[in-house]
């Protein structure tokens, strides 16, 4: 074999790797981002202009992210299988436990430090899952956190409004730009 | 000295098993979605998978999901290393020929 042919063969398998790790994630991620980004969006947006009744639409968007979530990972089970889906959800539960755990011994955590606790501690969670098998997560989870902050020092009255900007916002672009391909 | 293997060396075989290396050994792809995504038949896929599962390359999984049956095609583990040592060889041949 000559180096042309050579040079070929790994340019077809460099390919079709690239091709099928797009396929996989548009399967279930893109979408998934995309259902967690418009709850992160309506409820963060809730926390700064509805008061107590925040509460109702936290309620009412949580269900509406599981129920999506479950449709979608249904859905893409057909096409795609794996031990993955469990093992991310175990962590993502354990994840909630201990966000639980730290915010009832640090508590009380009120006010604009509960948005950024809520937000720091999701952000988390998509960095360990980008480290763990897809790093657009991990700048995702990255990206989010660091803007969260500049947004608590820079304009605190505005928080919850920027929170859902940057993580609903954040989130809802990066999973147009996995179904698109790009990532 | 890694060898080139001449089973995956085919370019339809090369993509299908550069595929399914993407995922962990507990992961699998569905026939349909491997034939859609290269762009192949039924019977063109079903040919290439029979001869790299008679090789040990690939393990094929008939299942139901939604009552509809479904094959699921995996990279074994003599799959893996035969792809890893063909990239390895190919990589040698870009660095020892001019």
């Amino acid at each position: 074999m000559d180096r042309n042919e050579a040079h070929e063969s790994l340019e077809i398998a460099r390919q079709s790797m690239e091709l099928t790790r797009q396929a996989v994630a548009r399967a279930g991620s893109g979408y998934i981002l995309i259902i967690w980004g418009i709850v992160w969006l309506f409820g963060f947006l809730g926390s700064q202009f509805l008061g107590e009744a925040q509460g109702y639409l936290w309620l009412v968007l949580d269900v509406f992210g599981i129920v999506g979530m479950v449709v979608v990972i249904l859905k893409s089970r057909s096409q795609v299988r794996s031990t993955h889906g469990k093992r991310i959800g175990i962590f993502w539960l354990i994840l909630f436990v201990y966000g639980g755990l730290i915010f009832w011994i640090a508590g009380p955590i009120l006010g604009d430090k509960y948005l950024l606790f809520i937000t720091v501690f999701v952000s988390f969670g998509y960095v360990v899952m980008g480290l763990w098998f897809s790093p657009p997560l991990l700048y995702i989870g990255l990206g989010i956190t660091a803007l969260a902050l500049v947004g608590w020092q820079l304009i605190p009255a505005y928080l919850g409004a920027w929170l859902a900007l940057v993580g609903g916002g954040g989130l809802i672009a990066s999973g147009i730009f996995i179904l698109r391909g790009r990532a | 000295m890694a060898n080139l293997d001449n089973l995956i060396h085919q370019p339809v075989r090369l993509r299908i098993v550069s595929s399914l290396s993407t995922l962990s050994e507990e992961e699998s792809l569905e026939f349909t979605f491997l034939r859609d995504l290269h762009d192949l038949t039924d019977g063109n896929l079903g040919a290439h998978l029979r001869k790299l599962e008679e090789a040990g390359y690939v393990s094929l999984e008939k299942t139901f999901v939604d009552r509809k049956p479904r094959t699921f095609i995996a990279l074994t583990r003599k799959g893996r290393k035969a792809f890893r040592e063909h990239v390895k060889a190919l990589e040698q041949i870009l660095k020892d020929k001019p």
